[in-house]
C-alpha cells in the first residue's frame, strides 16, 4: 500500500493521501469528511474495493464533506487487482490504476443532484376496468387522493363481472361503492389524459372531458388499461367456425350435432396476442363439452399450452379424458369448401394433418389499448407486442422507467384475474410508496445537450430506449433529467457531439484510458 | 509510449465489469496487462475512444458489454457491438489490424468468462505482436 | 437534405499527400445528420489521419473545426484562425461547403472528404433515401407526390416501362417501380385522369444546363441604397 501511495503522492494535483484500512466504515468515512475539510478538497479518489459495493456510500461521504456527491471517483485495487493478479504485478497495477482514477478525477465537475419535494399527493388512475377500480380503491384506502379517468361513460360494474371470472359480483360492487362515496376520489368519464409533464410527486395531467379540458395535479399515474378482446380474421362468415366465447353459450343450450370439434390456439402475432387465459377457457369449454357429451371427438392445435400453475390439473384432465392435442409450430389453416377442415404440420412427426370438423372453434385475441398514444404522453416506451413495458420483469413488474409511472391491468399484456388484482395492489402501493416520503431525488449521471452544438437531427430520440430525449419549445434536443437512466446510448451516437454525460464525458473517459496505457512506472 | 503490453478494456457496469468483479471474488487470475474502465453501458462507447486507445499505445482494446437481448440498458450492447464493428472498418482501412478490438458479451454471474476474454485479448497480441505503432522509430 | 458520404480513407490520405498541416473541416447541418460530417466524424477523421500518419510516417499535424453551415460566409469567415498556417482542409461539408471555404480562403488548398450525392430523406435512422432530382421544374402534383426524375431509373415521365414487374423497378428488385407507386397514388386520390395529362419533353433548362444555377429573391436582396447604408454601419 505505502508504495501505491507514494505513487499517488508523487501525481499532479494531489494534496492529500492518505491510507486507512476500511475506508467505507463509519471510522474511514469519517476521517475522509476530516481530510477534506482540513485540505480544502474539491474531489477525492477512494482506491479499494469495486465501485458496485460502494459507490453509494462514498456518494454521502461526499454530500457530508460539502461536496458535490458525485465529484469522487473509485480505483477497483481489490476485485479487479489484489484478487486477481501475483505480486509484484499487482502493485505495479495499482499505481496505474489510482492514476489512471486521478486523472479522471481531475476532469469532473458537479453533476445536477436535487431532491425534489412531493407537492401532490394525488394519485391518476387512467382506465375504468377492474385494474382501474381496484387500483383506485386501495389508494383512496391508504388516505391518498385520486383522479379517475375513464374513456367509457361509467364504471363498468356488469361487464367486469361477465369477463372476469372468479370476481365475485359483490366484491366489485363494494369496490364501486367506496370509490363513489370516497371525498378525496374524483371519477371523470368519457375522459382521456392528453397531456402529461412534470416531476413524480409534481407531475401535471391534461385531461379532456366532455364539459371540456381540465388541469390535474398529481403526485403519480397508475395506467390500469384494459386490452379489447376480439374475434381473429380467421372467423370468416362460416357459420361453422365460431369463438370460444359463443361456444361456451352453445354448451349451456344444444350440445346434438356436434362429432368433430377442432379449437385452434392463436399464436401472437402483429394481429394481436393470445390472452393469457384463453387457453384455459378453451380447455374448460373443451372438459365441459366432454362432460355432456363423451362421444364427442376433440382436437386442439397448439403452439404451447399456456395452463400454468394448479391450472396445469386441467391440463392433464383434458388429456386423460382423450381431448387430443396437435403441437404445430406453423399456422392452422382452415379449409371451408368441401367439407370443413383443418391443415396443420404436426410439430413431431412433421407431417401434414387433415382434420375434418363439425365446428371449428378461435380463441379471441387481445390488442393492447391506446397504448401508443398514451406511451407517447407519459413517455414510457412501449414493447415489441404494443404492450407498455415495465422497467424490471421480475424485480419491478409494475413500475416504468418513468418513475411516479405505474402499470397494472393488461397494459403490460394479457394477464389472468388473479395476476390483474396482484398487480393492481404492486401499483398501488408502488404510487403510495413513493407519494409517502417527502423528498424525491432526481439527477446523477444522466446526459445533457448543448443546444448551440445541436443539429436537431433526431438520432438521440430515435436511439434513447427511454424516451428521454424530447425537442424542446426552443427547438433543440433536451433530456429530461427525470426519464433519464444514464446508459450513454445518446452520447455515443450523436454526430454533433451536442451530448455529454455527467461523470462519462468523453474527456474524463479518456484520460482515464490515457492514463491506464501510459501511467505507472516508464 | 510504453514497452509493456497494454490492453484497454472498456466494460459496462452491469455484465463486463460485474463479471471482473466476480472473478476477483473467486480469485481466478487474468493478466495483469488489462486495465479495465468502466462505463455504465456498452452503448456509451464511442469509436473514437477506440482510435484514441490505439494512438495512446494500447496493443489491443475490447468492450464487454451484456449478453445481447439482455442489455440492462435494453440494446446498448447492439449499439456498441456496431460501433466496435465500425472501428474495425476504420483500423483495417489506417493498416492496424481489426482483431485488436472486439466485442464480448458476458453476464455478470459468468465466473470464468471475463478472465477468458482477457486469455483470448492477450493471445491476439501475442500472434499480432505489439501494436505497430509500436515499430514506427520516431 | 443533402445526402454525402465520406470517401474511403485511403482515397482521402492520397488527396493529401506532400501536406503536412492539415485541417479537418466538418458542418452541423446535412451532412452532420446524415451522419457523414459533424463534429463527431470531423474527430473520427482526424484520429484515422493522425493515426495513419503515425503508422506511415507522414508527419501530419491534423487539427478540426465544425461550423454551424459550411456554406454560409459568415461562418466560414468565423474559422480564419482555424485556417491560418494550414497548407490543406479537408472539408467534410457537402460539396457546397468545401467551394464557398475554397472561395473565402483563396489561397489554402481545399480537398473534399465527401462524395456529395443526393437530396434525400432519413428512411429510419442510418439510412437515407433520394427523394428529389433538382429539376427545377416541379410535376409532384401530377404523380401524386412521387418524383419521376429520380425515383424512376430512367426519369421517364409518362408512364412505367416495360420492365417494371410486381411494382418492382426491372434496375433493382428492391427498388419500387415509381410508376407503380404513382399509380397507386393517384387512384387513392381518385385522380387517375392526372396520369393522363401528358407531361412533355423536360426543359432541362431549370435544372443542370446552362451553368450554375442563380435564384434571386428581389424582394431581399439589398439595393446599393442600403448596402452604402450599411457599410457606414459596418
Amino acid at each position: 500500500m505505502d508504495s501505491v501511495a507514494a505513487h499517488a503522492s508523487s501525481l499532479d494535483s494531489v494534496a492529500f493521501v492518505g491510507v486507512m484500512d476500511f475506508p467505507c466504515s463509519t471510522r474511514g468515512q469519517a476521517e475522509i469528511r476530516e481530510a477534506i475539510k482540513e485540505n480544502g478538497l474539491g474531489r477525492f479518489v477512494v482506491a479499494g474495493c469495486s465501485p458496485k459495493t460502494h459507490e453509494r456510500t462514498f456518494r454521502r461521504v461526499a454530500a457530508g464533506a460539502g461536496l458535490n456527491r458525485f465529484m469522487f471517483e473509485i480505483a477497483n485495487i481489490r476485485e479487479q487487482c489484489a484478487f486477481v493478479h501475483a505480486q509484484p504485478e499487482a502493485t505495479e497495477k495499482a499505481k496505474v490504476l489510482v492514476e489512471a482514477a486521478t486523472s479522471k478525477c481531475r476532469l469532473l465537475f458537479p453533476a445536477p443532484y436535487e431532491q425534489v419535494p412531493v407537492s401532490s399527493k394525488r394519485v391518476l388512475v387512467v382506465g375504468g376496468g377492474l385494474s382501474a377500480m381496484i387500483a383506485a380503491s386501495h389508494v383512496s384506502d391508504q388516505g391518498f387522493g385520486v383522479v379517475l379517468v375513464d374513456p367509457k361513460g361509467t364504471l363498468d360494474e356488469v361487464s367486469v363481472t361477465t369477463t372476469h371470472r372468479g370476481v365475485p359480483a359483490e366484491y366489485v360492487r363494494k369496490i364501486v361503492k367506496g370509490l363513489k362515496s370516497s371525498p378525496s376520489t374524483r371519477m371523470l368519464f368519457g375522459a382521456e389524459v392528453v397531456d402529461f409533464q412534470g416531476h413524480p410527486g409534481d407531475f401535471r395531467a391534461l385531461i379532456e372531458t366532455p364539459e371540456g379540458e381540465e388541469d390535474v395535479r398529481c403526485g403519480a399515474a397508475i395506467l390500469a388499461l384494459d386490452a379489447v378482446p376480439f374475434a381473429s380474421r380467421a372467423k370468416s362468415e362460416d357459420e361453422r367456425v365460431i369463438t370460444q366465447g359463443e361456444f361456451k353459450k352453445l354448451l349451456s343450450s344444444q350440445t346434438t350435432g356436434l362429432g368433430k370439434v377442432v379449437m385452434i390456439f392463436p399464436k401472437d402475432s402483429s394481429e394481436g396476442t393470445c390472452g393469457r387465459s384463453c387457453h384455459l377457457g378453451a380447455i374448460t369449454n373443451a372438459l365441459r363439452l366432454k362432460e355432456l357429451l363423451p362421444s364427442a371427438d376433440v382436437t386442439i392445435i397448439c403452439n404451447e399450452v399456456r395452463t400454468y400453475g394448479m391450472y396445469e390439473l386441467d391440463y392433464r384432465k383434458a388429456q386423460e379424458c382423450g381431448i387430443r392435442f396437435v403441437r404445430c409450430e406453423g399456422e392452422a389453416v382452415i379449409q371451408h369448401e368441401g367439407g370443413l377442415r383443418v391443415l396443420v404440420t404436426d410439430a413431431y412427426s412433421d407431417t401434414t394433418l387433415s382434420l375434418p370438423a363439425d365446428l371449428i372453434v378461435l380463441s379471441d385475441l387481445l390488442k393492447p389499448q391506446d397504448t401508443r398514444r398514451l406511451a407517447k404522453i407519459f413517455r414510457i416506451p412501449v414493447d415489441m407486442n404494443g404492450f407498455l413495458a415495465v422497467s424490471q420483469v421480475r424485480l419491478e413488474p409494475a413500475s416504468t422507467l418513468r418513475e411516479g409511472v405505474f402499470l397494472c391491468g393488461s397494459a403490460t399484456g394479457p394477464r389472468l384475474v388473479s395476476e390483474e388484482l396482484l398487480e393492481a395492489s404492486a401499483a398501488a402501493s408502488g404510487a403510495v410508496s413513493l407519494l409517502s416520503s417527502s423528498f424525491i431525488e432526481i439527477g446523477g449521471s444522466v446526459a445533457e445537450v448543448d443546444p448551440e452544438k445541436c443539429s436537431v437531427c433526431l438520432s438521440c430520440i430515435r436511439s434513447c430506449p427511454y424516451t428521454a430525449p424530447f425537442i424542446n419549445e426552443n427547438g433543440k434536443a433536451e433530456i429530461d433529467i427525470q426519464t433519464c437512466q444514464g446508459c450513454g446510448i445518446c452520447v455515443g451516437i450523436c454526430p454533433s457531439k451536442a451530448i455529454q454525460m455527467y461523470g462519462y464525458t468523453d474527456a474524463q473517459m479518456e484520460a482515464q484510458s490515457s492514463a491506464s496505457i501510459r501511467g505507472g512506472g516508464r | 509510449m510504453t514497452d509493456r503490453i497494454r490492453i484497454v478494456g472498456y466494460c459496462c457496469s452491469y455484465g463486463g465489469y460485474s463479471s471482473a468483479d466476480l472473478a476477483g471474488i473467486l480469485h481466478i487470475g487474468y493478466s495483469p496487462d488489462v486495465m479495465i474502465i468502466r462505463i455504465p453501458c456498452a452503448g456509451r462507447i464511442d469509436v473514437l475512444h477506440i482510435l484514441r486507445a490505439f494512438r495512446d499505445g494500447a496493443d489491443a482494446m475490447f468492450v464487454a458489454g451484456c449478453l445481447e437481448k439482455n442489455c440492462n440498458y435494453e440494446y446498448g450492447n447492439f449499439e456498441a457491438k456496431k460501433r466496435v464493428e465500425h472501428a474495425k472498418r476504420l483500423l483495417s482501412d489506417i493498416g492496424i489490424e481489426k482483431e485488436r478490438v472486439e466485442m464480448f458479451n458476458v453476464a455478470s454471474n459468468q465466473r470464468w468468462r471475463f478472465p477468458e476474454i482477457v486469455r483470448e485479448m492477450v493471445s491476439r497480441v501475442e500472434d499480432l505482436g505489439p501494436s505497430p505503432l509500436k515499430k514506427v522509430v520516431k | 437534405m443533402i445526402i454525402a458520404e465520406q470517401k474511403p480513407l485511403k482515397e482521402i490520405c492520397k488527396n493529401i499527400e506532400g501536406h503536412h498541416k492539415i485541417l479537418v473541416a466538418g458542418c452541423r447541418s446535412c451532412v452532420a445528420i446524415c451522419l457523414a460530417g459533424g463534429e463527431k466524424e470531423v474527430g473520427l477523421l482526424a484520429e484515422s489521419l493522425r493515426l495513419y500518419s503515425d503508422l506511415n510516417g507522414k508527419n501530419w499535424e491534423v487539427s478540426e473545426i465544425t461550423v454551424e453551415r459550411q456554406c454560409e460566409k459568415e461562418w466560414v469567415r468565423e474559422m480564419r484562425p482555424s485556417v491560418e498556417g494550414r497548407d490543406v482542409v479537408v472539408s467534410i461539408a457537402c460539396g457546397v461547403g468545401a467551394q464557398v471555404m475554397q472561395e473565402l480562403y483563396p489561397d489554402t488548398r481545399i480537398v473534399p472528404g465527401l462524395n456529395t450525392s443526393n437530396m434525400g430523406a432519413p428512411e429510419e435512422q442510418g439510412i437515407f433515401l433520394e427523394k428529389c432530382g433538382g429539376c427545377g421544374d416541379c410535376v409532384l402534383h401530377l404523380t401524386g407526390g412521387i418524383c419521376p426524375i429520380v425515383r424512376c431509373a430512367k426519369s421517364l415521365l409518362n408512364g412505367p416501362c416495360g420492365g417494371s414487374q410486381n411494382g418492382k423497378c426491372e434496375v433493382n428488385r428492391e427498388t419500387p417501380c415509381a410508376w407503380d407507386q404513382i399509380y397507386q397514388s393517384l387512384k387513392k386520390f381518385d385522380r387517375l385522369d392526372l396520369m393522363e395529362q401528358v407531361i412533355p419533353p423536360k426543359n432541362w433548362m431549370p435544372s443542370r444546363s446552362g451553368g450554375p444555377r442563380k435564384t434571386v429573391r428581389p424582394e431581399a436582396v439589398l439595393t446599393p441604397e442600403e448596402k452604402k447604408a450599411k457599410e457606414g454601419i459596418d
